[in-house]
């Protein structure tokens, strides 16, 4: 999900129960890097085989299609380039749910409360591993440096639902 | 002036250094010369049917163009290129070269039956290595193989593959399918066991227009087009995982020219890093899949002004892309001279020598042993 | 070359925006459309129904993009739609966001009625003409700013010819908006052959270029079909070389000497060593072709166009320059034009050579080029400020 938080665009992922935040802008040319999609990881031996790891999570680029680690910023492409900015996401629970804010980009000023997806790689059956639940939780965010602190509230956890991110990006 | 002597100038004025040229045709001047190579039954097939050899040459070297033979190489009564005397006369004694590797494009992918293009393909190479490889030890060659049968592709490259005269197996730029193609990758290994290069040459018989957009009118405009059957081969090749399959493998690229080559790999590496998963075997950029793996003749050149083509030279990102040849017989207006001094002094030797004698795994003039090296990794 | 002015700019210096117009934009309109379809008569409606369009297939078969149209993702309408299907979202996402004051559109699905087998003649010329009349209905009149290539039954030449006619005379206020004759680059035979000359002459007559664009029509590389999108879109730019060698080679730019001819998104660097094999060529072959009367490269520098995108990225930021300096050196600085090929996954916004030493060729590229070539001008104060000097 993307939030714009002190003047900054940002996405927020949750990947493996813990979050993470990229800058809204691919290193490439500049695309909205966080309207991408995410995907797991596809390297190859030879023709014919294929080798897909769903736990490296790889967000493309709408754009040009660019790769980077969702975790670390890096292009998967492109070691030696600029990556995507990172942001540290520091996790806090405790706090009240105030306001639920629709998916997208959104103006948040510091402390507000927005919802929280979880995403998981694309959904595919992988040896026995199925698509875990979507959950959409309110936090808040603030923005201090490098770091982005999330702040948790247990009791928003609301109904496991279809993420909307996977059907249009 | 080009790749001929200049009347009046001898070679030690153009370059003082070995000479190795990788791109120098041997033509077979009338079929009969392959009858005794043939058995006698496809002998009696080719005298029944009045069958005067493969018509797909004459679609790439029109027989009286200046580009399929230079003025100056015509001899009256003689078919150009059609013997080893001519050859060394016309050749390799004026250019004094170390070596010189022949390709004998006789159009034998225009020729469909697969037993008979095999046939004639085993001909050809008896032929070149007791009429031509025999008789002067500067030469090396290509072995040429049917188009069509991987199947036959291996058994003629088995055959004849490991004849110390054999360097390389031609495989011309043109064909039905593109060559990097599940159904050649066999053909592929078959020529990297053999420590054989893959020689991908002008030439090939493709189904149906060979371009994207039908049949051209003239012969220049043919011609000035072909770029397009070698950037398609290569990208096949490069998009299929043929070095993939085969770590070791090394392609000459042989008179294709060279100077679209950097601009063409910066548009494969740009599209490689948006579309890769589709092709994830390729796991490094394209152009430096080409600079590890292909070796680039450097006739036709096709310069231009010689600041921008230094520039475009610089692009190619290494001193070991290019390789002298002569095209003897091919008519081109290339300067040779010119071509040096733009080169930085370490390439100059690279290119008119020593890239070919690693890529060929040639020995130096003065050892006398040479054979192909148990190490036989690219470069 | 003297220096003019760019109309509807300020002198060089000031901090004035750069004009642009964008040469490649694409509608979601193609011939499977009902939006489409319904100009057409009763009777071919009925047919196509029953018969369906295109029933060759895609020959050589197909290799499916890997975003359902090949689009941006943030493309997709508000309403969750197919990218370029909703006129005003495109104005905004691209014509207001930077400032551009032109745009035309092009319609790449239209080669797959306007060129390949596979309807019958009349149906493809009723088709070509119910895609004109939808992009002129559904875009042009929706947003001035908007212009378009006509969609054209070019393997038809005659048929063609007469619907340039049609739309460049009898389209009322709309003629003036109909600025390039469209091929594709995978006809029948090489665009200069001589079968295709009452296309040029028309537009001669209404000093329109005639316009490629990539997409494989019937054939995509001398030796057969790529197995791989990503190949595919690779060899797209080897599509250019029969193009620029049969205009050339076939006299047409002799028989036809206004006549211009813009290459979108096939690339341009290409152009630099290929003028330079054509000249080798002509010196050692030029007497199979006494038609003609100039060398290849200069034909090539005074009647081809190009469009900026997909950006070129060479390894090192150095050949960037290098590039487009051997390009201009070439003669060949008045003929590239700024193109987003907006809605597609490989669009690029106009900010690529933005930024140029030299202001006038920033202005060229992003503007003026396609200005002269169209003849659309520049709107006062719109476009984007340059961030240097």
């Amino acid at each position: 999900m993307l939030v714009t938080v002190a003047n900054r665009s940002i996405g927020i992922f949750k990947v493996g129960g813990e979050f993470y935040g990229l800058m809204n802008k691919c290193p490439h040319l500049g695309g909205e890097l966080c309207k991408g999609r995410l995907t797991g990881a596809l390297t190859s031996d030879g023709p014919g085989h294929y080798q897909y790891d769903p736990e490296t999570v790889l967000i493309m680029c709408p754009w040009h299609g660019w790769e980077y680690d969702v975790r670390t910023g890096q292009s998967y492409l492109n070691p030696k380039t600029p990556g995507a900015r990172p942001y540290q996401v520091q996790v806090e629970t405790g706090g009240e749910v105030t306001i639920e804010i629709d998916e997208g980009k959104v103006g948040v000023a510091d402390g507000d409360r927005i919802p929280l997806r979880e995403i998981a790689p694309r959904p595919k059956k992988i040896a026995d591993r199925t698509p875990g639940p979507y959950v959409a939780e309110t936090v808040s965010v603030t923005v201090d440096g490098d770091y982005l602190v999330v702040n948790l509230d247990p009791r928003s956890r609301s109904a496991a639902s279809k993420a909307q991110t996977e059907e249009k990006a | 002036m080009t790749t001929a002597l200049p009347l009046a100038t001898a070679r030690q004025d153009l370059w003082t250094g070995p000479v190795i040229d990788v791109d120098v045709h041997a033509n077979v001047p009338s079929i009969e010369v392959l009858y005794p190579y043939l058995d006698g039954m496809w002998v009696d097939w080719m005298v029944e049917r009045g069958y005067k050899g493969p018509s797909g040459a004459a679609t790439h070297y029109p027989p009286m163009s200046p580009r399929s033979c230079r003025p100056e190489w015509r001899v009256d009564g003689r078919a150009p290129a059609s013997s080893v005397e001519l050859l060394q006369e016309q050749l390799l004694d004026p250019w004094d070269v170390q070596y010189a590797i022949l390709n004998c494009y006789y159009g034998v992918d225009s020729l469909r039956h697969p037993d008979w293009a095999a046939a004639l393909a085993r001909a050809v190479n008896d032929w070149i290595a007791n009429e031509w490889l025999a008789r002067d030890p500067r030469l090396r060659a290509s072995l040429i193989v049917p188009a069509r049968d991987p199947a036959a592709m291996i058994a003629e490259i088995d055959r004849i593959g490991d004849h110390p005269g054999f360097v390389q197996v031609l495989l011309p730029a043109r064909n039905d399918w593109l060559w990097g193609m599940r159904p050649f990758h066999p053909v592929f290994k078959a020529i990297e066991r053999h420590d054989l290069v893959a020689g991908l040459h002008m030439g090939g018989t493709s189904d149906g227009a060979p371009s994207s957009t039908g049949y051209a009118s003239w012969y220049i405009e043919q011609y000035s087009a072909e770029w397009s059957s070698f950037a398609s081969q290569i990208t096949n090749i490069i998009s299929e995982g043929v070095f993939n399959v085969c770590p070791n493998l090394r392609m000459s690229v042989l008179e294709g020219g060279f100077l679209w080559v950097p601009v063409w790999g910066w548009r494969m590496n740009k599209e490689w890093r948006g579309l890769h998963r589709e092709v994830p075997w390729v796991n490094q950029p394209p152009l430096d899949i080409i600079r590890q793996h292909m070796r680039f003749s450097t006739a036709p050149t096709d310069a231009g002004p010689p600041e921008l083509t230094r520039k475009a030279i610089g692009w190619l990102g290494s001193d070991d892309f290019l390789m002298f040849a002569t095209d003897y017989p091919h008519g081109y207006d290339d300067d040779l001279p010119g071509l040096l001094s733009l080169l930085s002094e370490n390439a100059r030797g690279n290119m008119m020598a020593e890239t070919a004698r690693q890529w060929y795994r040639l020995c130096a003039a003065d050892t006398e042993t040479e054979g192909r090296s148990s190490d036989s990794s690219p470069s | 070359m003297t220096e003019t002015l760019i109309p509807g700019t300020q002198p060089a210096g000031t901090s004035s925006k750069v004009g642009i117009i964008d040469m490649d934009v694409h509608p979601a309109l193609n011939a499977f459309k009902p939006e489409v379809l319904q100009y057409l008569p009763a009777k071919w409606q009925d047919y196509v129904k029953e018969a369906g369009l295109l029933r060759g297939g895609n020959p050589g078969g197909e290799r499916p993009r890997h975003r359902e149209f090949a689009h941006r993702w943030d493309a997709v309408t508000p309403d969750g739609r197919e990218p370029g299907s909703n006129q005003a979202f495109a104005a905004e996402q691209l014509l207001d966001r930077y400032g551009i004051s032109a745009a035309v559109l092009d319609d790449i699905g239209g080669f797959s009625v306007a060129g390949r087998g596979g309807q019958p003649a009349e149906l493809s010329i009723a088709l070509c003409r119910a895609m004109n009349e939808a992009r002129r209905d559904q875009w042009l009149a929706a947003d001035p700013r908007w212009y378009a290539g006509m969609t054209l039954p070019y393997e038809l030449p005659e048929a063609a010819a007469a619907e340039i006619r049609r739309c460049k005379t009898q389209d009322g206020e709309y003629s003036d908006r109909w600025k390039v004759a469209m091929f594709a680059p995978n006809n029948m035979r090489p665009p200069g052959h001589p079968s295709y000359w009452p296309i040029y002459e028309a537009c001669e007559e209404f000093g329109i270029p005639v316009g490629f664009h990539v997409l494989a029509g019937n054939r995509i590389t001398p030796s057969g079909a790529p197995d791989f999108y990503f190949e595919e879109h690779c060899t797209w730019a080897q599509f250019n070389f029969p193009i620029v060698s049969s205009y050339v080679f076939e006299g047409v730019f002799e028989r036809f000497p206004n006549l211009k001819v813009a290459l979108l998104e096939l690339g341009w660097s290409w152009a630099v060593p290929l003028a330079w094999r054509m000249d080798h060529a002509y010196r050692v072959m030029g007497r199979e072709v006494p038609h003609l009367t100039r060398m290849p490269s200069e034909y090539i520098r005074d009647h081809f166009y190009y469009t900026t995108q997909p950006i070129e990225e060479p390894e090192k930021d150095e050949y960037s320059d290098e590039v487009l300096e051997a390009f201009t050196a070439s003669g060949m600085g008045e003929k590239l034009m700024f193109s987003s090929d907006y809605p597609h996954w490989d669009f690029d916004e106009p900010f690529h050579y933005l930024d140029l030493p030299d202001e006038q060729l920033s202005r060229k590229i992003l503007g003026g080029n396609a200005s002269a070539l169209l003849g659309i001008d520049l709107l006062p104060d719109t476009g984007l400020k340059r961030r240097v000097g």
